[in-house]
């Protein structure tokens, strides 16, 4: 009886270790069937060319650029969210997760159609030499329109469990409240703010639907690398979206460790 | 119908938390298996419900051998440790659970269910889920619903663990009462002694995954069969002394304990628990009288609690009511300590080992 | 945790400051759009959506959902109790590598089943030889659609399955319940609100999905085209009206499943208590 329920047991596992092997082992296991059939030094030898070093470099700048914003909007609304009660908080709470519900695509055009030359937006900030459409700062405004909920979302839950008591005794040992912040709050929020910035980090490497559609495809220029990517396999250049996919696959791997590691360090005083 | 263990077996990885376990428990007996954390105790009874596999030994209930029957089809109660009551079901569906799995016809189902919640005496719960009761409460449903499909055997894991003080001991007693009406064979684990001797027929001490004795409550407390048991049941002095020539000596005191038939010499470990110390009259003579200084006196209801101190060890004695108001002892006043009865234990290990254990299950600090 | 009050010097200042951030990088885009739509047209851009690309497209995004729906709600309530309930080596590694179609760029999750089945992949020749067309058609949408949302349901249902633990299972057990009536009777139940959240989302990202569809697709219209795939092809065709639209449906759809995602959470929280 007993050894039908590990055979059972194994069963289920073997499903399973199926599910993912086919679904998500396999074709990475194909990318790297593909580069030693083609041979690592061509594929090495694309990941070189300067265009494609320019959109990785592009990707990487756009990524920091959104995140030092990210950090400090995303911390302060995790803040307003848990601390204060004012009208509209509710709302405020349900909006933050709009950019997961909403697609990638649809928000390129949002945004493009906002401050697309032939909106009043884009007219009026186009006066002051602000252009949106197929420009930097656009793709680091599509990244932030898309990443938003992550620092909030891995901030707040960590505020709310925060027990006051801690703020409390450093206000009577004499901190000034912005000194209670700085020593006090923000040393124990730091894993999760680390958490949620490399959660945008990782989606802004990889993100376009809003950004091909807002700032498209100009090499040097606006050309991030999952474009890339896809410019290179429409044109059937395979070895050249290999390179940079693989760039960007390492990219996943390394941030998967560094999350794996975060929440290890989050939980270290428990 | 009646349980019976045979050199029941269980090992995790190098260690043996269950090491040879024997006992059986009649029909109509309520049993109790008593031992510290850590003891294995919980593990045994895992496995005698199905939850865990023996590695070695048999089960068996009435005349057929279950030891690899599944867990479904034992016909045992288990009531967890915190009740483990599923959290989407009403009160009412939690306690037919067993029965709908049996397929009994709802009609049967709604009486039976009625009348284990008068049994629990939570005729007026039924509708309400598991969160909106207090812990005693849900202890009665988790009885309930073991109780429903009428098992062989009951088995309860720390039943009364979760539980305040002032509820424990009337949920206790009324497990005693549920016994005596039920008659079902029933095995219990816990760590409290007091409740062990207080509700069940016998006890099996346990410890290391081994029984240390059998016996009713009484026997368990009087005629300790190992040092463990002597220091794990009730409370105890521990005196650490040195036996040479028949006789005990102690650091700092002049008087010796006569410990005639004991040959051999070297460090021994003296139990005593209170009740077998008495007060006296400082200049009163007799045998294995020590001097001493009282050096507190605490009330506790029924009875004193008298510690005195004798060369570098303190003794702890209880005194009823009507003695100690003979004398009145007070803080500092001279007295001799009269040892009347104790248990003898040569120490194999160091003494600084037994204390660490004494230490652990709470008798000293 | 901490009541809140109302904010009071710098802490209105921030709340100020939050609510007008929010409003101009969250809100404030779609009031573009509307405005953009209604110069348009409202007539003609709805118009668009009755035109049979459109409802084709929107027809083909609605099987591949149900399907990455149907097949992740099973593999992953599969994978999730294997993860949770049983012990064996190499548990982590997997539990880390669910994870990873979330940390993957779409547009590379879309190539890499192109190196695995295109004309010139991996294992594309042999499929192609026993007649089975996967990449750029409609099971090669659905693969891909299903990598980039294989997380969410396992991994919503794992942190509930963990923290459930196995006490009421066993005791279901030991009242007789068969492992099938268990997982059924007692486990399901007890996950219910994890595993629809994880459906929401799954059908959240299954809609809305471009990067990995559109690479697999090659956007062949009225064949492999997909809801946002039209919109993307439209827009760069400047087909104003229809690209908005049908961006509009999809960003209704999405209003809905916000909507039905924080009733979710309410519900669970008041559960959990």
């Amino acid at each position: 009886m007993r050894s039908e329920g590990q055979h059972r047991g194994l069963l289920l596992r073997s499903f399973a270790l199926l599910y993912v092997g086919l679904l998500i082992l396999l074709p990475i296991f194909a990318v790297g069937v593909k580069t030693f059939s083609t041979s690592p030094a061509r594929v090495l030898h694309e990941l070189f060319t300067p265009v494609a070093l320019a959109s990785l470099r592009l990707t990487i700048l756009t990524a920091f650029a959104m995140v030092a914003v990210n950090v400090v909007t995303g911390t302060a609304t995790a803040w307003v969210l848990v601390r204060y009660r004012f009208p509209g908080r509710k709302v405020l709470d349900s909006l933050v997760d709009l950019p997961f519900a909403i697609p990638t695509v649809v928000t390129g055009i949002m945004l493009a159609a906002l401050y697309g030359p032939r909106s009043v937006v884009g007219r009026v900030l186009g006066r002051y030499g602000i252009e949106m459409v197929y420009s930097r700062v656009g793709i680091v405004l599509a990244l932030l329109f898309v990443t938003f909920p992550f620092v909030v979302r891995s901030v707040q839950p960590v505020l709310m469990a925060w027990e006051k008591e801690a703020e409390e005794a450093a206000q009577t040992l004499g901190a000034s409240p912005f000194q209670v912040f700085a020593k006090v709050i923000l040393p124990a929020l730091r894993p999760s703010i680390l958490t949620g910035a490399a959660l945008s980090f990782s989606r802004a490497l990889g993100e376009f639907g809003s950004i091909v559609v807002l700032a498209g495809n100009i090499p040097f220029k606006t050309q991030v690398a999952a474009v890339y990517v896809y410019g290179e396999m429409e044109s059937s250049n395979l070895e050249g979206a290999l390179g940079v996919s693989l760039a960007l696959l390492l990219f996943s791997f390394l941030i998967l460790l560094l999350l794996n590691l975060l929440q290890r360090w989050s939980h270290r005083y428990e | 119908m009646s349980l019976r263990l045979e050199n029941l077996t269980k090992r995790f990885g190098q260690t043996t938390v269950v090491d040879g376990v024997s006992f059986s428990v009649e029909k109509g007996e309520l049993t109790a298996l008593l031992g510290p954390s850590g003891s294995g105790k919980s593990t045994l009874l895992r496995m005698i419900a199905g939850l865990e596999r023996p590695d070695g030994g048999r089960l068996w209930l009435g005349g057929e051998e279950i030891t690899g029957k599944a867990v479904q089809k034992r016909s045992l109660g288990f009531v967890f440790q915190n009740y483990a009551l599923f959290k989407h079901l009403t009160v009412e569906r939690n306690i037919a659970f067993g029965l709908e799995i049996r397929k009994v016809p709802p009609r049967e189902i709604r009486e039976r269910v009625e009348s284990l919640l008068e049994l629990v005496k939570l005729t007026d719960y039924g509708k309400h889920y598991p969160h909106q009761l207090s812990g005693g409460q849900r202890q009665r449903v988790a009885l309930a619903r073991a109780l429903a499909p009428r098992p062989e055997v009951l088995l309860l894991d720390e039943p009364f663990g979760a539980l305040d003080a002032k509820v424990r001991s009337s949920l206790a007693q009324w497990l005693r009462e549920i016994h005596s009406r039920l008659g079902t064979a029933t095995l219990f684990v816990t760590h409290d002694q007091n409740e062990a001797i207080e509700i069940s027929d016998r006890i099996v001490v346990i410890n290391r995954g081994r029984v240390e004795q059998i016996g009713g409550g009484e026997e368990v407390y009087d005629k300790p069969s190992t040092r463990f048991v002597a220091s794990f049941i009730g409370n105890v002095n521990i005196l650490e002394g040195f036996l040479d020539k028949e006789r005990i000596s102690f650091s700092g005191v002049e008087e010796t304990l006569a410990a005639s038939g004991r040959g051999g010499s070297g460090p021994v470990v003296i139990l005593v628990r209170p009740e077998e110390l008495s007060l006296r009259k400082l200049g009163e003579s007799g045998e294995n009288l020590f001097p001493g200084t009282v050096q507190t006196v605490s009330y506790r209801g029924s009875f004193f609690q008298v510690e005195v101190r004798v060369g570098e060890m303190v003794l702890r004695a209880v005194e009823e009511k009507r003695n100690f108001h003979r004398y009145e002892w007070r803080e500092g006043e001279r007295v001799g300590v009269s040892l009347e009865g104790w248990q003898f234990f040569e120490v194999p290990e160091g003494h600084e080992e037994i204390r660490e254990k004494l230490r652990q299950l709470g008798y000293i600090e | 945790m901490s009541k809140g009050e109302s904010p009071r010097g710098w802490g209105a200042v921030l709340t100020l400051g939050v609510l007008l951030w929010v409003f101009f990088l969250i809100l404030f885009p779609f009031l573009g759009i509307l405005r953009e739509t209604a110069r348009e047209g409202w007539r003609a851009a709805f118009l668009t959506l009755g035109t049979p690309e459109a409802l084709h497209a929107f027809r083909l995004t609605f099987s591949i959902t149900l399907w990455a729906v149907v097949l992740n709600t099973l593999g992953g309530t599969l994978l999730a109790w294997v993860l949770a309930r049983q012990k064996f080596r190499g548990r982590l590694w997997l539990e880390s590598l669910v994870d990873l179609p979330f940390a993957v760029s779409p547009v590379v999750a879309g190539f890499m089943f192109i190196l695995l089945f295109g004309p010139r992949g991996w294992l594309g020749p042999w499929f192609e030889s026993h007649g089975i067309k996967v990449v750029y058609a409609f099971p090669g949408m659905v693969l891909a659609t299903l990598f980039v949302t294989l997380p969410f349901v396992a991994k919503e249902i794992l942190p509930v399955l963990r923290e459930v633990g196995t006490d009421q299972e066993e005791a279901a057990l030991t009242l007789g319940a068969s492992p099938v009536q268990v997982f059924f009777r007692i486990t399901l139940p007890s996950i219910r609100w994890g595993l629809l959240y994880g459906v929401v989302l799954t059908i959240a990202r299954s809609l809305g999905e471009f990067g990995a569809v559109l690479v697999v697709s090659g956007s062949i219209i009225n064949s492999t085209e997909t809801a946002t795939v039209y919109i993307h092809d439209r827009f760069t065709d400047f087909q104003y009206a229809g690209a908005f639209a049908a961006s509009l449906v999809l960003a209704a759809v999405s209003f809905l499943v916000l909507f039905i995602m924080q009733s979710l959470l309410k519900r669970r929280s008041q559960e959990e208590r």
